[in-house]
């Protein structure tokens, strides 16, 4: 009985856990964490300290802090600020879920545009093409487009 | 960090449960107590949905590529780590080799120093933990 109600509770957990994985949330830490991870890596990189990183964007060590921390929601002028400050490439790319096996099976770097949407959804890759896109777009404020032209010193860098 | 390569016995395999992650290079453990009560899975239960999704992410990723890019995960006494967010929450853990990572327990920040007493607990666990090792 002991052993019973043990696998119930770890099976408990692991459903929990899977219902985390699923959620919006989860999505959303992991790509932070994954921007912040990787411009901390820039910045041992190229030997650029915080205090370095904010004086080159004209903002408060505090921000560089905040922002390695990932308590900021990044925009995407905040991105490009950043690579180009630690001379980096900055890439946003939005592709259909399981692009590499299709790649993979086609023996080629990827299909053209259309064909790859299709293709996904041929191979049930993907189940509604509209329902992956809403997902992933990426929605510009016009502020913060507007933003990301005007004066260096007035950047609002905290998003 | 312990560097030899060490395999769980079947006692400290029944006090800690695997949390499985797709693809993971480094297998991360959470204790259980002999009654099978689990003070990870209770803590993980009554926070946030936010929280949730931080402590599995950086979880997840420092199972999938290890502690050494990690800026979440620190050292701060005999051999016990803590796993923070930025929410607030601690996570205690310990390694047993340097391909798992036992969690024992987990606190919501209260300050912003950790209280002795929640780090005395985890290097009691850790202790208790290794021993079953020993009696096999």
């Amino acid at each position: 009985m002991k052993a019973e109600k043990r696998i119930a509770n770890d099976t408990a957990a692991q459903n929990l856990i899977e219902n985390i994985r699923e959620s919006f949330g989860y999505h959303f830490e992991n790509y932070i964490y994954d921007i912040t991870e990787q411009i901390a890596i820039a910045m041992e990189g190229n030997s650029i300290s915080k205090a370095q990183l904010a004086a080159k964007l004209h903002a408060g060590k505090s921000w560089v802090t905040q922002l390695l921390n990932g308590s900021n929601n990044f925009t995407l002028a905040t991105m490009v600020k950043l690579s180009n400050a630690l001379q980096t490439e900055l890439r946003l790319t939005i592709r259909p879920q399981g692009w590499e096996q299709v790649a993979e099976f086609s023996k080629e770097s990827y299909y053209p545009k259309e064909l790859l949407w299709d293709k996904c959804e041929l191979d049930g890759l993907i189940e509604n093409k509209s329902s992956h896109s809403k997902e992933k777009s990426i929605t510009l404020k016009k502020d913060s487009v507007a933003d990301a032209y005007a004066n260096e010193p007035s950047l609002s860098l905290a998003a | 960090m312990p560097k030899e390569s060490i395999v769980l016995t079947e006692l400290q395999k029944e006090r800690a449960r695997r949390l499985k992650t797709e693809g993971a290079l480094i297998s991360i453990y959470v204790l259980r107590a002999a009654n099978g009560r689990c003070d990870y899975d209770n803590f993980i239960k009554k926070l946030g949905s936010k929280d949730q999704c931080q402590i599995q992410v950086i979880i997840d990723n420092i199972a999938k590529f290890g502690i050494t890019s990690c800026s979440h995960l620190k050292r701060i006494r005999e051999d016990i780590y803590e796993i923070t967010t930025r929410g607030g929450v601690r996570l205690f853990a310990f390694m047993i080799s340097n391909k798992i990572i036992i969690i024992s327990h987990g606190m919501t920040k209260g300050t912003k120093r950790v209280q002795t007493t929640e780090i005395d607990s985890a290097i009691q666990r850790k202790l208790a933990f290794l021993s079953m090792g020993e009696r096999q």
